[in-house]
C-alpha cells in the first residue's frame, strides 16, 4: 500500500520546467481568444432568444439576464483572457477569469444546446488558473526578474509545474473514459461497435444537415454502403476511449493515443463535419507533449548570443572562451563512482558543454527539494538539459550524447525500454559505495575546471 | 530547520492531490447518469451520451420547408430559422414544435423569407414548420421523400408590393 501511495505521489509530483505548464496557459489562452473572439456576435444574439428557451446548466442557477449586462461580461471575460494569456497578476486574475468563463460557456450551453466540445476548455483553465502557470514567460515573472534580478523562477524545475500538466491529461482521458461508458451501458451495449449503429449516426446527422438546408455530404453517402469500415471504427474508437486511462501511465503511451484520438477527430470532421474546435486544433492533447521543447531553439540561440556579448573583442591575443554551459549534472558527491564519472566527462567533453553540482550542495539541495526527493532517497545522478531534469540511465546516456566520440554512439542505448535501463542503472547504484571507494582527498584542480563545479 | 519547509511542501502536496482527486472525480460523476431515467446532461460535467443512443431505421426529423408557386419544396435553412448554429437550432425548433409553438415560429421565419433577395427566396410563397418521418436506408439509396410528414405550422410569406 505505502509502495502504491508512493509511486502514485512520485508519479504526479514528477518534477518538469516551469515552461511547460506557462506555454499550456499561453496555448489555451491564444486559444479561447481565438474561438471567443469571432464568436461575440453569435453569443449576443443567442443571449436574446425566448427566455422560455432557458434551461439552466451549470453553474449557472438564474435565469436570463439583460442582453447588456451578458455583453458587459462577455467583454470582461475577453479582457481577462488577454490577461490570463501574458500572465499577469495571475494569482487573482487566473481564477477571476475561470470563474467567469466557467459562468459563460454555462449560460451560453444553457439555451438548449450543450456543446460537448467546450467542456475540457473550460477545465483546463480552471486548472491553470489556480496552478504556478505564471512563473516563466509572462508579465507577472517579467516583473519579478525587474524587481529581483538574482531570483528567477523561470528556470525552475518543480513538481508545482507537473501536477496541473497532469491533471489536464487526466481530465481529458476521463472524459473519454466517460463516453466510452455511455455507448456500452446504453441501449446498444457491446453491440455498439458491430458498426450499424455508427452508421446510422452518421447518417442520421447528414439527413438532418440536409433538411436544415445544407448540401449533401457526398462523404457520408460515399462510405453509407461500406458497414465493415464503421465495425473497424467503432470498435477503434472504442478502444480508443476505453483504454484512455493508459495513456497516463507512459509518456509514450500517451503520445500515441493523443496523436490517434486527434486523427479520429479529423476523421469525424471529415465524414460529418462536426467541429470540435479544441480537439481539431490539438489543444486538448498539448498537456500529454513536453511543450517546452520548442523553446529549445530559442534558448541556444539566447546563450550563444549572450556567448558573443560576454567574449571581448580579440585585442593582441586569444579571446577568453565564454561560458556557454548548457547542461548541469549534479552527482552524489560521497561516491567514489560518481566522482570517476565526473572525471570521465570533463576529460571528454572538449566543448564544456556541462557544469557540475554535487547533490549535497546548495543547488543540489535545491534541486532536489524541486525534483520531490531528498539527498537521502536519491539513487541517481541528475542532468538538468533545457530546464528538463533526467534521472537515472536516461541522464547517463544523455551526457554520454555530449561527449567527444565514439561516446555518442552509446545513446543508442535509449532505444531499451526505460524500466530495463533503470534497473540496470539502480542495481549498480545500490553497490556502488560498496564496489567503489569515496575519494579520500579531492584533487587540486586547475581554475578552468573549478570555474565548471557550482559548489 | 527543515521541518516546517517540509510541512509546507507537504501540505501543499496535499492540497493539490485533494484538488486533483475531486476534480477527476467530478468529471468522472456523471457516468451514474448513465443508470437514471431520465438521464440528464449537463455542461461541463457531461456524460457524453451523442452516439451511445440506438438509431432506428426510420426517424423523426424537425426542419422548414418553404413552398415556391408550382408547389416545389425547399428546405430552409438554419441561419434563416434561427441563431446559434445547426445543432442549437435544431434543439431550439424541437423544443418549440413540443411546446406547440410552430404556427409563431412559422410567422417569424415568413417574415424573414419576404425580406431576403436572390431568385430562390423570392420565389418561395410559404413556409411550413414540420415534424417528417424519414427512412434512413431509403434516404442514402435516394428516395428522399419523407415516409410521412406532418405540418405543426405553416405561414404565407408577405410581401411588400415593389414599385
Amino acid at each position: 500500500m505505502n509502495t502504491l501511495l508512493r509511486r502514485l505521489r512520485d508519479f504526479w509530483f514528477e518534477p518538469a520546467p516551469a515552461t511547460r505548464l506557462a506555454l499550456l496557459r499561453i496555448c489555451v489562452g491564444a486559444f479561447i481568444l481565438w474561438y471567443l473572439w469571432p464568436e461575440r456576435g453569435n453569443f449576443i444574439r443567442v443571449a436574446q432568444f425566448d427566455p422560455r428557451l432557458f434551461a439552466p446548466m451549470g453553474i449557472v442557477f438564474h435565469g436570463p439576464i439583460p442582453v447588456e449586462l451578458f455583453t458587459w461580461l462577455f467583454d470582461a471575460t475577453l479582457l481577462l483572457a488577454i490577461v490570463f494569456t501574458f500572465g499577469l497578476w495571475h494569482r487573482v486574475t487566473g481564477p477571476l477569469f475561470a470563474g467567469l468563463f466557467l459562468w459563460l460557456m454555462c449560460y451560453r450551453h444553457s439555451w438548449s444546446m450543450i456543446y460537448h466540445s467546450d467542456n475540457m476548455v473550460v477545465l483546463h483553465v480552471i486548472v491553470l488558473s489556480v496552478s504556478r502557470a505564471a512563473d516563466a514567460l509572462s508579465l507577472d515573472a517579467l516583473i519579478r526578474s525587474r524587481r529581483n534580478p538574482g531570483v528567477s523562477r523561470a528556470d525552475r524545475v518543480s513538481w508545482e509545474y507537473n501536477w496541473p500538466v497532469k491533471l489536464m491529461c487526466a481530465l481529458v482521458v476521463s472524459a473519454y473514459f466517460v463516453t466510452a461508458v455511455a455507448k456500452l451501458s446504453g441501449p446498444m451495449g457491446v453491440e455498439w461497435m458491430t458498426g450499424g449503429n455508427l452508421r446510422s449516426q452518421m447518417a442520421v446527422d447528414a439527413i438532418r444537415k440536409e433538411l436544415l438546408g445544407e448540401a449533401p455530404n457526398r462523404v457520408s453517402h460515399a462510405l453509407y454502403g461500406m458497414l465493415p469500415l464503421f465495425s473497424v471504427l467503432s470498435v477503434g474508437s472504442l478502444c480508443l476511449e476505453l483504454l484512455a486511462p493508459l495513456a497516463l501511465l507512459n509518456r509514450r503511451v500517451g503520445w500515441f493515443w493523443a496523436a490517434n484520438t486527434f486523427m479520429m477527430h479529423w476523421g469525424i470532421f471529415f465524414v460529418m463535419h462536426i467541429t470540435f474546435h479544441y480537439h481539431l486544433t490539438g489543444m486538448i492533447f498539448l498537456a500529454f507533449f513536453p511543450v517546452e521543447r520548442v523553446l529549445v531553439p530559442w534558448h541556444r540561440l539566447s546563450t550563444a548570443m549572450e556567448g558573443r556579448k560576454m567574449a571581448p573583442a580579440p585585442i593582441g591575443g586569444p579571446a577568453p572562451q565564454a561560458e556557454v554551459h548548457r547542461a548541469t549534472l549534479y552527482y552524489d558527491g560521497e561516491c567514489g563512482l560518481c566522482d570517476r564519472f565526473v572525471q570521465f566527462v570533463l576529460k571528454h567533453d572538449p566543448s564544456e558543454y556541462f557544469q557540475f553540482a554535487t547533490l549535497q550542495s546548495a543547488a543540489g539541495r535545491e534541486l532536489l527539494a524541486g525534483l520531490n526527493a531528498s539527498d537521502a532517497g536519491l539513487v541517481t545522478m541528475v542532468m538538468v538539459e533545457s530546464n528538463e531534469p533526467y534521472t537515472r540511465s536516461t541522464a547517463a546516456l544523455r551526457i554520454c550524447r555530449r561527449l567527444a566520440a565514439p561516446w555518442p554512439l552509446l545513446y543508442a542505448f535509449m532505444l531499451v525500454p526505460r524500466p530495463w535501463r533503470d534497473g540496470a542503472y539502480s542495481f549498480v547504484a545500490s553497490r556502488r559505495k560498496r564496489w567503489f571507494r569515496s575519494p579520500e582527498a579531492c584533487a587540486v584542480m586547475p581554475p578552468e575546471l573549478r570555474r565548471r563545479f557550482l559548489s | 530547520m527543515s521541518i516546517p519547509a517540509l510541512s509546507g511542501v507537504g501540505r501543499a502536496k496535499l492540497l493539490a492531490l485533494c484538488f486533483s482527486f475531486a476534480l477527476i472525480g467530478a468529471v468522472l460523476s456523471p457516468i451514474r447518469q448513465n443508470w437514471c431515467h431520465p438521464p440528464q446532461d449537463n455542461f461541463p460535467l457531461s456524460y457524453y451520451p451523442m452516439f451511445s443512443e440506438r438509431r432506428k431505421p426510420i426517424e423523426t426529423f424537425y426542419y422548414v420547408v418553404g413552398r415556391d408557386g408550382v408547389g416545389k419544396r425547399h428546405f430552409i435553412r438554419e441561419g434563416v430559422i434561427g441563431d446559434g448554429g445547426e445543432n442549437q437550432v435544431r434543439r431550439q425548433l424541437r423544443k418549440i414544435i413540443d411546446a406547440g409553438r410552430a404556427p409563431e415560429l412559422a410567422q417569424q421565419i415568413a417574415a424573414r423569407v419576404a425580406t431576403m433577395s436572390g431568385r430562390r427566396w423570392k420565389s418561395i410563397v410559404s413556409v411550413s414548420v414540420c415534424k417528417g418521418r424519414y427512412s434512413v436506408d431509403d434516404y442514402f439509396h435516394g428516395r428522399k421523400e419523407p415516409v410521412s410528414e406532418l405540418v405543426v405550422g405553416s405561414a404565407e410569406v408577405q410581401r411588400r408590393a415593389t414599385r
